[in-house]
């Protein structure tokens, strides 16, 4: 599994997932490296989902395990969700919880 | 650390002197050594002898030559793990090409040098060694796993019994299922059953993630639900007036969700559709939580509308609220409830079976009885897949609703 990241500041962690399938197969290596960069310095992650093109309800989980493990108000923001993806959070109201952004500006300049 | 005296020295020399070589080297070691003039008598010995044994031969003996000797052992079942180490008189051959030619092991060149046989010796008795442990640890994860293959099916079993044994047919009403775990249990269950005379409920939850854990979660939850929230009981409420009214679906849902019976520290959550049917008007009433649509088949018209607003999952965010929705269904309609592993089947360049499709089929094959289009269903999905099973659970539930019924029977 490809994950990689950047601070963007003091709190503000940018992950990217550069892998296709957030799955089953997948989470345990994601749920190991988020909490490893993450521990509790950042409270929010910006989550880069552009190369990701299958998610399913493990997927999903893992990154509702990841929110409940980070400090309290933590938050994840996703970036560049494709359709599949996007489909999966507005069809279990994920979206609600976990912002979705087209692109890095868009949360960036919202940041700033 | 590896004993010579365990492992039979097995030397088999035509010429004298160097049989007497073979036991000054090895007369101090006090190991096992027997010395043969030929391969037959060696071989007759060998059979008798099935414990850890090296051979040592020269590449031709007076009644055979060496690679014959090989295949003659290593074709039977007992002696095929004897090492092979060959005299030979090639100045160039390394280990490769003999190993090649010969089918042996290692080799010692002419004349003998004692530190040199020591030392092949040696290595090949620390190789026996390494093999047979690897073999009895190999068994022994053989064992370990068919233990667990037959536990896992019991549990399996155990599993199966919280689910409805077969389909229903009421005079008002069909219902059938499809239920396949992608492992031995699955982390889908599902159930049906008639509240009062006109009220149908049904429900189908899918346990995030899947395989034994999965599985676990959902037996359990499933147990704890039939007894809690599912049960009959409280599916119904006091109204202001006092009267007995069935709970909305969406406050079951609710219910379920702020129950202990969820772990919120886990990954684990659960997706469901709760729902009611009103068997005397064709109304539904249902929950989506996280769950996928519902699919209904217009038999008037042919078509297929996919049903829902989607929802949280449950067991996410203790405080979420969930909505109920509702349409009506006319004589003869039909409709789906699925789990994500249908819709979220990939085909080998990665694309989603996705619900356009599922309603393709639910159209073209309208004159197939629900049972039958099920299977059918699940089959198109699976060679969708190229695969022979899908990898992760599938539950389908499909209704057919006749119309009114005057009186509903159980099968």
């Amino acid at each position: 599994m490809n994950f990689s990241n950047k601070k963007i500041n003091q709190s503000i962690l940018l992950i990217s997932i550069d892998h296709p399938r957030l799955d089953a197969s997948s989470t345990p290596d994601f749920k190991e490296y988020f909490s490893n960069v993450v521990k509790s310095q950042f409270s929010k992650v910006v989550l880069d989902l552009s190369s990701v093109k299958f998610m399913d309800s493990s997927g999903l989980g893992a990154l509702i395990f990841c929110l409940k493990n980070m400090v309290v108000n933590g938050e994840i923001v996703i970036v560049g969700a494709q359709a599949n993806v996007l489909g999966l959070f507005t069809l279990t109201r994920m979206d609600r919880l976990f912002t979705h952004y087209g692109e890095l500006s868009d949360v960036l300049a919202e940041i700033a | 650390m590896y004993d010579l005296k365990e492992t039979k020295l097995v030397v088999v020399v035509n010429e004298i002197f160097i049989r007497k070589q073979f036991q000054q080297i090895f007369k101090k070691s006090s190991s096992q050594l027997y010395l043969f003039s030929s391969a037959n008598e060696a071989i007759k010995f060998l059979d008798k002898n099935n414990d850890l044994a090296i051979v040592i031969c020269e590449l031709t003996m007076p009644d055979m030559c060496s690679s014959e000797l090989i295949l003659q052992t290593k074709k039977t079942k007992k002696l095929k793990n004897i090492y092979f180490i060959l005299i030979t008189n090639f100045e160039h051959e390394n280990s490769l090409v003999i190993q090649g030619k010969f089918g042996a092991d290692d080799y010692i060149k002419m004349p003998l040098g004692n530190s040199d046989v020591f030392t092949r010796v040696r290595s090949g008795i620390r190789f026996l060694k390494l093999e047979n442990e690897l073999r009895a640890e190999n068994n022994q994860l053989v064992q370990e796993l068919d233990r667990v293959n037959l536990e896992l099916s019991s549990a399996a079993k155990l599993h199966r019994s919280i689910l409805p044994e077969t389909d229903m047919i009421t005079n008002g009403l069909e219902v059938s299922s499809f239920h396949t775990p992608c492992q031995f249990m699955g982390g889908d269950f599902y159930g049906y059953r008639y509240i009062n005379k006109d009220v149908f409920s049904f429900y189908q939850i899918d346990v995030s993630g899947h395989g034994v854990s999965s599985a676990l979660f959902s037996f359990s939850l499933g147990n704890e639900l039939l007894k809690t929230h599912l049960a009959s009981e409280s599916l119904f409420l006091l109204d202001s007036n006092n009267d007995l009214r069935i709970r909305p679906t969406h406050s079951t849902v609710k219910a379920i969700n702020q129950s202990n019976a969820l772990n919120l520290k886990s990954d684990l959550y659960f997706t469901m559709i709760y729902g009611l049917l009103n068997t005397k008007t064709g109304q539904v009433k249902f929950c989506q939580a996280g769950h996928p649509h519902l699919i209904h088949f217009n038999n008037e018209t042919k078509l297929t509308n996919v049903i829902g607003d989607g929802g949280f999952p449950v067991g996410v965010i203790e405080t979420a609220e969930f909505e109920e929705q509702s349409f009506n269904m006319k004589k003869s309609d039909r409709l789906f409830m699925f789990s994500d592993g249908l819709t979220e089947a990939l085909d080998v360049s990665g694309e989603m079976y996705g619900y356009e499709r599922i309603c393709e089929l639910i159209k073209d094959k309208r004159s197939l009885s629900i049972k039958d289009l099920l299977k059918y269903i699940y089959q198109q999905v699976v060679s969708w897949t190229e695969n022979e099973k899908l990898n992760d659970d599938v539950t389908i539930t499909a209704f057919q609703w006749n119309g009114e019924g005057e009186n509903y029977e159980f099968f």
